[in-house]
């Protein structure tokens, strides 16, 4: 019976159907508990790259209510040139939301193995940054991996001019002990040339894009989460 | 008849040793160099293709006799994908911030040797609780092979084991970033191939 071409069809079928059905099930019953580690991490990420505190240290209500308090998806801004949007977060000093800490302006684009996504955050009068924090990226682990960690997002934190440059980049990524006089120094992690060149130019290029994008006129902030 | 003797008993320990997948049969080695860097994503990456190859090889027994043989492969990569998609959902659930790192690679459990390796040669002939401990063993052989190369390559190439730190290593660690890429990975595959094809030739057997 096994062989005739009905039980074939039917059996594949059938099979296809129980396991399809148990895998959509386990999904959809761990889905909830999938889209909060989701949405925790990118809390965490939030408190981190906008400095409200250690994220290892604080408990998931804290990082989800200093998150509602303080952070807002705030205006669109259009690159005149690129086309490119930015949905820019705005950051507040107080619960009460009233002097702006900073800006949070989500990147994207091609690191030297894979994409590389993040947010930098950016002092209100766009002259440097405050923060960094890699939300996904594909580079070698220990190597360009290194990227996310503090050795590398530290330098942000600490402040790199970013004001718009006529005579050169926006800021520039090279050996430790470069020339810095003009304070748009980052230093580049040992071994990971080409991420440090990958991660150089897609900054750039995003910096040189919102300088020209925040001359412009903000559009309609999006409704949702921060 | 004690355990060892019975023939799930033989399955286990055959595949954990003499029929190794990795050092003797050299299969299922491409996540060899992907996951081994660190051991953490090392253990999860093992823990979740034993389960996968356990269960699969459980399931796709009890389902032998009513499977017709011309898709009888059809149907062991869709079991198969079901138990590794559960167990990403698992790893998802319980250690997003691994799932993030190797997450791509437990994808590609469905592909790996070991496991259609294991539902062909044994599952497909064999009772269901036999077959889910020649799976389990299958799984634990790899994970044999491959917890060690993770211990020494995180070692050498971060200074750390299961991410903390070893003690004092500012004074005695030198960071071997070989050890970190793929490149590290070879080398140490191919060390431990050699050192148990070694141990086999002296025991008198047959190196793979």
């Amino acid at each position: 019976m096994t062989s005739k071409p009905w039980f074939i069809v039917a059996f594949m079928v059938g099979v296809a159907l129980v396991f399809g059905s148990a895998v959509t099930g386990i999904y959809l019953g761990a889905a909830d508990l999938l889209e909060r580690n989701s949405e925790f991490l990118r809390q965490r990420a939030l408190i981190a790259v906008f400095d409200y505190g250690d994220p290892e240290r604080l408990d998931k209500a804290a990082v989800a209510a200093l998150v509602r308090e303080r952070v807002v998806a705030g205006e669109v801004r259009t690159d005149p040139q690129t086309g490119r949007q930015f949905s820019l977060l705005k950051a507040y000093e107080d619960a009460g939301r009233t002097t702006l800490r900073a800006y949070g302006v989500p990147f994207r684009g091609m690191g030297f193995w894979g994409p590389v996504q993040g947010i930098l955050a950016v002092s209100p009068d766009l002259t440097r940054t405050l923060g960094l924090v890699i939300l996904e990226q594909a580079e070698t682990p220990g190597l360009g991996g290194r990227i996310e960690e503090p050795i590398f997002t530290e330098q942000f934190r600490a402040g790199i001019a970013i004001a718009p440059n006529p005579s050169g980049p926006v800021l520039r990524i090279a050996a430790p002990g470069s020339p810095n006089a003009d304070g748009r120094h980052v230093d580049a992690i040992s071994g990971a040339t080409q991420t440090c060149l990958a991660m150089e130019r897609l900054l750039n290029d995003h910096l040189e894009s919102l300088h020209r994008a925040m001359a412009q006129p903000a559009q309609d902030p999006p409704t949702g989460r921060p | 008849m004690g355990f060892l003797d019975s023939p799930g008993g033989k399955a286990l320990v055959l595949n954990l040793w003499r029929e190794n997948p990795v050092f003797r049969q050299v299969i299922g080695i491409c996540s060899t160099l992907a996951v081994t860097n660190l051991l953490k994503n090392t253990v999860l990456m093992c823990g979740a293709l034993t389960f996968a190859t356990a269960l699969s090889c459980a399931t796709i027994s009890v389902l032998r006799a009513y499977t017709p043989k011309q898709v009888r492969m059809m149907v062991q990569v869709l079991i198969i994908a079901a138990y590794v998609i559960v167990a990403g959902f698992a790893m998802r659930a319980w250690f997003p911030e691994v799932h993030k790192l190797i997450g791509p690679y437990v994808g590609l459990i469905i592909t790996n040797c070991i496991l259609m390796g294991r539902c062909e040669a044994f599952a497909a002939k064999n009772p269901a609780w036999p077959s889910f401990l020649d799976g389990a063993g299958a799984g634990l052989g790899y994970s044999l092979v491959l917890i060690p190369i993770a211990v020494v390559r995180e070692v050498m190439g971060f200074g750390t084991l299961f991410g903390l730190a070893l003690p004092a290593r500012e004074l005695w660690w030198h960071q071997w970033t070989i050890m970190i890429m793929p490149t590290g990975a070879f080398f140490m595959l191919a060390l431990i191939v050699w050192l148990c094809n070694h141990w086999v030739r002296r025991q008198g057997g047959t190196p793979a």
